[in-house]
């Protein structure tokens, strides 16, 4: 695929603006994730049923071409011919008979727009500041970079790809495509939403909410990927992750966080620190060290029963650092999903 | 509850609030921190709100109780069984108070002496008779005079007494008072000792420039000192009255002449300029009831002028000459200044129908009024000098009526009844007096007689006489025992004036005495060596002496005058001269005066034989005490109640000096008289404004801040800081570094990684 090779730039839709989808992805990251593939666990868990047709129909239909074996790769598609006669390892791809559907879905709330990582050492192309002026890096910066690298992926497969951002509801859509354009639609409304670094909404996000408009808006079977911090009440994704297993879709939830949110590692002003939420919260004044055990032993029980839900349900949870290099962890994420695609049709 | 120091406490007691303030200022600065998982921080500020809580107000109390411990500490709190004197420790306050006659000085409607009466009483307020403290009262007006003592409890005795105080016109006796008020102090380690000298400390009462006489001790007692005056004042004293004659004989019928020589001394800013007072003098009788009929002087004084002598006369009764003759004294008087008392002086003056002389001489023929002059004895000459006759010495012997009445004894057998009604006794034959004789003659002149002796100048021969005459009477010299004949006359000269007391012998004559004595010569006389007091009135042309006078003793009454030559023709040319006559003239008329010894006395001045002495002024019946403390007139009678003299106490004028002087000098000065550890001076309070309780200084031995609520103070820091630590859960995470995500964003920790976001 082209994107990013000839055009580093994706265009806004909205003003016509450029946006430099280096900001938020590396040309280097895009090369490395050519390789992966992104499959559904529930169409391989409706084949083992044998109620729908086997998504790997197309494998045996229709060579399309070859491409490098990575770690994890299914070894019965390897190419022995090209292997005895050069030595190497590559897999045969065949042109797949049903597309798939990714919809992602990347929470724009409040607190999303905090960060506490420099954006110069974070986007890298050496830049001290974001275009619209900050020095921080968010966590919606880092929402964008992990949607535009799924796209990215998906939209490779040939599959479609489409983005619905929310927060008390669903703010913007973009309808499922796999058009060329589709890559740059995506990464350019991310780049140009406005909470990407400022609290402009001070909403909370409605979870529930936006899986209830996004699976009125599919038909089909697809796969959702929820990017989000997730700071919301359980009860909530719990309904909205009871509903999208009700209309079999597919969750991959990534769950992104600041390291300072985790860490709770700060130093006491005199008089204490005033704590300012981004979602409309009161202010308030604290001594953090006073109550960084109880914060800390909080986002834990938050985060643990997040993760005992979704896995309860059959759904990945992966925990995206900001201060982490998204590329080796997403290269892990989509290593495991195939290793347990794998498991699953073994 | 007061405090030791007030004003520290105040400061400090305002410093509670600092916790608070503090804290409240970084609060307005602190920046709000915007922060993502806010629900979290919510929920955890929802779990630990009580146990912060807890933790913030045990912190703020620690906090607020140590500041305001150490407030008190440094306040220190004397609770109400400590009274007011900042101190737990009794103590010993002794009240040094000066009545002297300076504190008679009025700088506005009060005398300061009840301005500083006014003052010790506030401080005596401030003691505390439940916690043992004790007081005594001395005060300065000389001598110096325990009015309460020793130190007491009972403080109300000892207000009273200090109510009861009343201007003296003595001198301050601040040695005197010092050392009786650190006597009264002792030694009690368990006490705190205090003196306080309440005085307007004007150079009469207090002279900085004079170093105090003080005994060295080991006391070292604090020194509270009232505020020195910084009104100078104008005061004009009376230090002196001195009449020409010192005895009023019978003749003075025209007492108008009399004049008597005023001494005036000026003090205070007005000694620059030129003034003119007015001088009264007048002859006050004891017995007189009408009002003195004063002389006024007019005394004029140059710019820079302190003192002027002048010579005023007496103004005099109108009443008969013998009236006259009654008791009476001379009273000079200016008009009223900054100190009254010392606008008066009296001087008692001795008055005489005759001057009864005994003439110790034998019988010659030349008296009888057949001789020629060439023959006259000494003790016709004598006898013509004293009571001049044309009728030669028998007529003047025969005289009734003269004011010089002689009589007639013998030297070989002088005894005190020959002296009883005598004034005054020559000696013209000393050697033929027999040796007890002398003792009888000195003991004559010990009681006021006059003494006077010639010596006889027959050659050849050893004169006895000299040797009893000066151990009769505690000469240091003596004369010779072999008369000098000069071959040529010499000439004779007024003596220098070494002894202005015995030169007032001859002040009568001063004016012509030059004159007169130079066709005087001497060709025999006794010579001399002069030792010890004696006053030459008359001198040979080699200075040595030739007119003596001396007091028995040095003791101020009883007069000897001794002429070292014979008056006789034969030894000197003086009976022939013009000076023979007014020269005895005066030493009776002076000399009887002389003898009689000065019956005036200086406030403060011990008085001998009190009992004897009887009030005429003031009137009143109060007795002498061992000193006169106030200007008064007195008569001494005898064992019949018959006025022997008069005696007049007046002001002391070296009290009178009302200048003022700087703190600086009398603190320094008064340092070294009291041998004080520690001089303070106190502030004026005005009138109606509490006791300066504040006044009296710490304890030495009690630390000025409260230890244990010092120590209760740190402590209570300690564990503050021990809270607040713990509180903080410091040891978590205490490498923090990220304060304000929002608008400071931590810088990643791998630089080399940059670029590699996505």
């Amino acid at each position: 695929m082209a994107i990013g090779e000839n055009n580093p730039g994706a265009t806004n839709s909205g003003s016509g603006t450029p946006i430099d989808a280096s900001l938020y992805l590396h040309p280097q990251t895009l090369a490395r994730l050519a390789t992966f593939e992104m499959r559904a666990k529930m169409i391989v868990e409706g084949l083992s049923s044998g109620q729908h047709r086997s998504p790997y129909q197309g494998f045996s239909v229709e060579f399309a071409q070859h491409r490098p074996y990575s770690p994890g790769d299914d070894l019965r598609h390897l190419d022995w011919k090209v292997f005895a006669r050069s030595d190497k390892l590559h897999l045969k791809q065949y042109q797949q008979e049903t597309n798939l559907d990714l919809i992602v879905l990347v929470d724009c709330s409040g607190s999303m727009s905090f960060g506490s990582r420099s954006f110069a050492d974070a986007s890298g192309v050496g830049r001290e500041t974001s275009p619209d002026g900050r020095a921080h890096w968010s966590k919606f910066d880092h929402a964008t970079a992990l949607a535009a690298a799924l796209s990215y992926i998906t939209l490779r497969q040939g599959d479609r790809v489409g983005l619905e951002m929310f927060d008390d509801q669903v703010k913007l859509v973009l309808k499922r495509s796999s058009g060329q354009e589709t890559w740059r639609q995506i990464v350019s409304a991310l780049a140009s939403h406005p909470a990407r670094g400022t609290p402009a909404t001070q909403r909370s996000s409605d979870l529930r909410r936006a899986i209830d408009q996004t699976l009125g808006q599919v038909t089909n079977r697809c796969i959702i990927a929820i990017v989000s911090d997730f700071f919301m009440d359980l009860s909530a994704i719990r309904d909205a992750l009871a509903r999208a297993r009700h209309a079999k879709a597919d969750i991959m939830a990534f769950q992104i966080l600041d390291r300072a949110e985790m860490d709770f590692d700060l130093r006491d002003a005199a008089g204490g620190v005033i704590f300012q939420g981004l979602e409309g919260e009161a202010p308030i004044r604290l001594d953090p060290r006073s109550i960084r055990s109880a914060y800390l032993a909080a986002i834990e029980e938050h985060n643990t029963q997040l993760r005992t839900l979704l896995r309860g349900l059959g759904y990945d949870h992966t925990v995206v650092n900001t201060h982490d290099f998204l590329g080796p962890a997403l290269a892990a994420f989509v290593s495991r999903r195939n290793a347990q695609i794998k498991r699953h049709l073994a | 509850m007061s405090f030791l120091n007030p004003t520290l406490a105040l400061i400090a007691l305002g410093c509670v609030a600092a916790p608070v303030v503090i804290h409240l200022l970084f609060r307005r600065r602190t920046r709000p921190l915007e922060w993502g998982a806010m629900r979290f921080v919510l929920e955890a500020f929802r779990r630990q709100r009580k146990r912060m809580r807890l933790e913030q107000f045990l912190i703020l109390a620690a906090r607020t109780l140590a500041v305001l411990l150490l407030a008190l500490a440094v306040g220190r709190p004397m609770f109400a069984g400590e009274s007011v004197l900042q101190s737990r420790t009794p103590r010993d306050l002794v009240l040094v108070i000066d009545n002297s006659l300076t504190s008679q000085a009025r700088a506005g409607e009060s005398a300061e002496l009840d301005i500083n009466k006014k003052e010790a009483l506030r401080l005596l307020e401030s003691l505390d008779t439940a916690r043992g403290d004790r007081a005594a009262v001395i005060t300065l007006g000389g001598p110096a005079e325990k009015l309460a003592a020793p130190l007491t409890t009972e403080l109300a005795g000892v207000r009273r007494a200090v109510e009861a105080i009343e201007p003296t016109d003595s001198a301050a006796d601040l040695t005197g008072g010092l050392a009786a008020a650190r006597d009264l102090l002792g030694r009690d380690a368990s006490r705190q000792s205090a003196l306080a000298l309440f005085s307007a400390l004007r150079r009469g009462s207090v002279d900085a420039a004079k170093a105090a006489d003080v005994a060295e001790s080991t006391l070292r007692p604090d020194l509270l000192v009232s505020a020195p005056a910084t009104q100078p004042l104008d005061n004009i004293a009376v230090v002196g009255v001195e009449p020409l004659r010192s005895v009023l004989l019978r003749e003075a019928n025209a007492p108008e002449t009399q004049q008597a020589r005023i001494t005036l001394a000026r003090h205070g800013p007005g000694v620059n300029a030129a003034a003119t007072i007015n001088l009264r003098v007048a002859a006050v009788q004891a017995s007189e009831t009408d009002a003195p009929a004063w002389a006024t002087t007019a005394v004029r004084f140059s710019p820079g002028q302190e003192s002027a002598s002048v010579l005023a006369p007496i103004g005099f009764p109108k009443s008969d000459a013998k009236k006259q003759l009654t008791p009476l004294w001379i009273e000079a008087r200016v008009d009223d200044d900054a100190i009254s008392s010392d606008n008066v002086f009296r001087k008692p003056w001795k008055s005489r129908e005759t001057v009864r002389v005994v003439l110790a001489a034998p019988s010659t023929d030349s008296l009888g009024g057949g001789g020629s002059p060439m023959s006259y004895t000494a003790a016709d000459w004598v006898t013509l000098a004293l009571s001049p006759r044309t009728g030669g010495v028998a007529s003047a012997l025969e005289s009734e009526n003269e004011t010089i009445t002689i009589t007639s004894a013998d030297p070989t057998r002088l005894s005190p009844a020959d002296l009883l009604s005598a004034d005054s006794v020559f000696i013209t034959r000393p050697d033929l007096l027999p040796s007890d004789a002398w003792g009888t003659l000195a003991d004559f002149a010990r009681k006021g007689g006059l003494v006077v002796v010639t010596a006889p100048t027959a050659t050849g021969i050893m004169h006895e006489w000299p040797e009893p005459l000066a151990k009769s009477f505690g000469l240091a010299w003596t004369a010779a025992r072999e008369t000098t004949a000069a071959p040529t006359a010499r000439p004779i000269r007024t003596g220098p004036t070494e002894s202005r007391d015995l030169v007032a012998l001859l002040a009568g004559l001063s004016a012509e005495l030059e004159e007169l004595a130079k066709p005087v010569v001497v060709a025999r006389w006794l010579s001399a060596e002069v030792r010890g007091d004696a006053a030459r009135l008359l001198t040979l042309d080699d200075a040595s002496p030739l007119l003596l006078a001396a007091r028995p003793d040095n003791s101020p009454r009883g007069l000897l005058v001794v002429l070292l030559t014979a008056p006789e023709l034969e030894s000197t040319s003086l009976p022939a001269m013009p000076l023979m006559v007014p020269l005895f003239q005066e030493i009776v008329r002076q000399g009887v005066g002389l003898a009689s010894g000065s019956s005036t006395l200086l406030a403060g001045a011990s008085v001998a034989d009190p009992s004897e002495l009887r009030r005429i002024t003031p009137a009143g019946n109060a007795a002498m005490g061992d000193a006169a403390r106030g200007a008064s007139m007195w008569r001494r009678v005898d064992a019949r109640g018959i006025t022997r003299e008069l005696v007049a106490v007046n002001a002391d004028a070296a009290a009178s000096a009302t200048d003022v002087q700087s703190q600086d000098q009398i603190g320094v000065s008064l340092k070294a008289a009291a041998q004080a550890s520690s001089v303070t001076f106190l502030k004026p309070s005005a009138e109606g404004v509490a006791a300066p309780r504040d006044a009296l200084p710490v304890n030495n031995r009690t630390p000025p801040i409260d230890l244990p609520l010092l120590i209760a103070g740190l402590v209570l820091l300690v564990l503050d800081a021990l809270l607040s630590r713990w509180f903080s859960h410091a040891t978590v995470g205490a490498s923090g570094a990220f304060t304000n995500a929002v608008a400071a964003p931590r810088t990643a920790a791998q630089p080399t990684q940059r670029g590699a976001a996505a």
